[in-house]
């Protein structure tokens, strides 16, 4: 593998349908177009509002190259890490697929089922050795109120699974909408865990659904970190 | 990624393999997972499978190389058979591996005597011990992954290789409540640890509900329950044993099979034990002999 490829993708957990801002699903087709894939986890509300914030979870994640799943507060955990894991899997996977297109002129559906198995080892190995950047941006909006034990659980373990692979882990946390006026408010920047304490005292449920801003918060932390502003860059290039 | 309303393939089908130039009929559907979906099928030579289908050829793939990896004549996991593809469209990608009997621990515990719980649970670390040896953890311990056959001396077998990790990585694929990570009792990394706590875990949670607000605890609230639960759990005898695991003192699977091995099977009310039979049956024989005795004293025969 090169110096560090890295992988990097925004979290988004949140139980309704943005209100404020620029469209979420713009904001997440302009995270896409850098490489940056956007997962989305709904929480289950009821009533028609519920179901137009599903359908917006799913616009989010299409548009954001990612996975969208809807689940009660008490699975956001498990589904947190196996959507992590999946969508990373995915990205090497097509890393993998465009090597392969390249070198052989032939993707992993041509080869023979046994050899795809080798293939699948070291998407197995990158997986675990990539590096991954991660943010995650919780919706605090006024209905997660008591949700929030639930979530902030799920994002300290998500990290327990993150913090034990072998490539190193950069994850920020944010939450939306922020203080006053302010539409996100940084919870935690990067750092190589998860800061419990940063979590226990930041997380306030107040106001609207600024969904789009969040995202785009997101990407910029995830850009500034890169240091360089270069336009559209899919993972590909990193592993170039 | 299949969901639990997906169609299934129709019992009769011949699925027909593009690469091995197989055929396999499908007999019914065995189980529907979050990866894929599980049929019970007869290959054209009359070796019974199970068939495992899923949405894309790389988690194909990549189940069929964790089986490969830890197969052997000992294995707990189902041996691999062929992998293949097939212009059925229910099953585009699949493989298919050893059909295993019987049915899952969740569904077979509470019918199970205190000894048979035992028997399974000394079992189920005996097939950690083959599988640690192979350099890799199960990882995904849950009673709904292992398969207990009660019309075959309780023969335990373990399913869903999904999440089998080499020691020392980081662990993919977990449930929650057999997770040491989330209780506070170990990392989430592959090690035979980590799945002795597993066992541990779903041991205890058979027997005693865990609280409905669980994900809202705080681990070292979890923990607490936990250290609870354990001495109020219904008086099995191995509730020490898995206090030890969790508590981290056992590490490897061998040791926790001594441990278990060690505390007497529980006598079950409607089996009695041999000594017991062997105390009746002499205490029989005893009287017999004595009617004997009489008898041909007073010269009755
Ligand atoms: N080799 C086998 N023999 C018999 N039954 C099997 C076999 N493999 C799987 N099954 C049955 O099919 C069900 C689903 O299989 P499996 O657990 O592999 O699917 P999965 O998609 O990985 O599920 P999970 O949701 O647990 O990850 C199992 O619970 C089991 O009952």
């Amino acid at each position: 593998m090169s110096k560090e490829a890295t992988i990097r993708q925004i979290l988004v957990i949140t139980d309704g349908c943005s209100n404020i801002g620029p469209d979420p699903v713009d904001a997440a087709r302009r995270a896409y177009g850098r490489g940056i894939v956007v997962n989305v986890i709904g929480i289950v509300g009821d009533g028609e509002a519920a179901q137009k914030g599903y359908e917006e979870a799913q616009s989010i994640a299409d548009a954001g190259g990612g996975m969208c799943r809807i689940v009660q507060p008490a699975d956001i955990s498990a589904t947190a890490q196996m959507m992590t894991h999946q969508t990373m899997q995915m990205t090497l996977q097509q890393v993998v697929n465009q090597e392969l297109m390249s070198v052989m002129g032939k993707t992993t559906e041509d080869l023979p089922p046994t050899e795809r198995s080798r293939v699948m080892q070291v998407v197995e190995k990158l997986e675990e050795e990539v590096a991954l950047q991660l943010v995650v941006a919780l919706d605090m909006s006024a209905s997660m109120r008591d949700k929030i034990p639930t979530v902030r659980e799920a994002v300290r373990d998500l990290s327990l699974s993150l913090q034990v692979r072998t490539g190193s882990l950069a994850v920020a946390v944010l939450s939306f909408p922020g203080k006053g006026e302010e539409m996100t408010k940084l919870v935690q920047p990067f750092s190589d865990k998860v800061d419990v304490a940063a979590l226990e005292s930041a997380l306030v449920a107040r106001g609207g659904t600024p969904t789009g801003p969040a995202i785009d918060y997101a990407v910029s932390l995830i850009i500034e970190r890169r240091g360089e502003v270069d336009g559209f860059d899919g993972p590909r290039r990193d592993f170039a | 990624m299949s969901d639990k309303s997906q169609k299934q393939i129709p019992s009769g089908t011949w699925i027909h393999g593009k690469w091995t130039g197989r055929r396999w009929r499908v007999r019914g559907c065995l189980g529907v997972g979050a990866n894929g979906v599980v049929y019970a099928v007869d290959r054209d030579d009359g070796l019974p499978g199970a068939m495992k289908v899923c949405a894309g050829a790389g988690q194909v793939a990549f189940e069929w190389s964790l089986l490969e990896r830890v197969k052997g004549a000992r294995s707990p996991f189902p041996a691999p058979q062929q992998i293949d593809d097939s212009d059925h469209p229910l099953a585009q990608y699949f493989y298919v591996m050893e059909r295993v009997g019987g049915k899952s621990l969740d569904q077979v515990w509470s019918g199970l005597t205190p000894a048979d719980r035992q028997r399974v649970l000394l079992d189920i670390v005996a097939g950690l011990v083959q599988l640690h040896e192979t350099g890799y953890a199960f990882c995904d311990v849950k009673a709904q992954n292992i398969l207990v056959d009660v019309s075959d001396d309780m023969r335990v077998r373990f399913v869903d290789a999904g999440g089998v990790t080499p020691f020392g990585k980081a662990v993919r694929q977990f449930t929650p409540t057999s997770d040491g990570a989330f209780w506070g009792v170990c990392e989430r990394r592959a090690c035979a640890q980590y799945d002795l706590v597993g066992v541990a875990l779903m041991a205890l949670l058979l027997d005693v509900k865990p609280p409905a607000n669980l994900s809202s605890q705080s681990q070292e609230q979890r923990r607490a329950w936990l250290n609870k639960a354990i001495v109020q759990a219904p008086g099995a005898c191995w509730q020490s044993i898995l206090q030890k695991v969790l508590r981290g003192s056992v590490t490897d699977a061998t040791t926790f099979a001594m441990l278990l091995h060690s505390i007497p099977l529980p006598k079950d009310p409607e089996r009695p034990d041999w000594s017991a039979r062997l105390m009746w049956g002499s205490l029989a024989s005893a009287t017999l002999s004595t009617a004997c005795a009489w008898a041909l004293y007073l010269r009755l025969i």
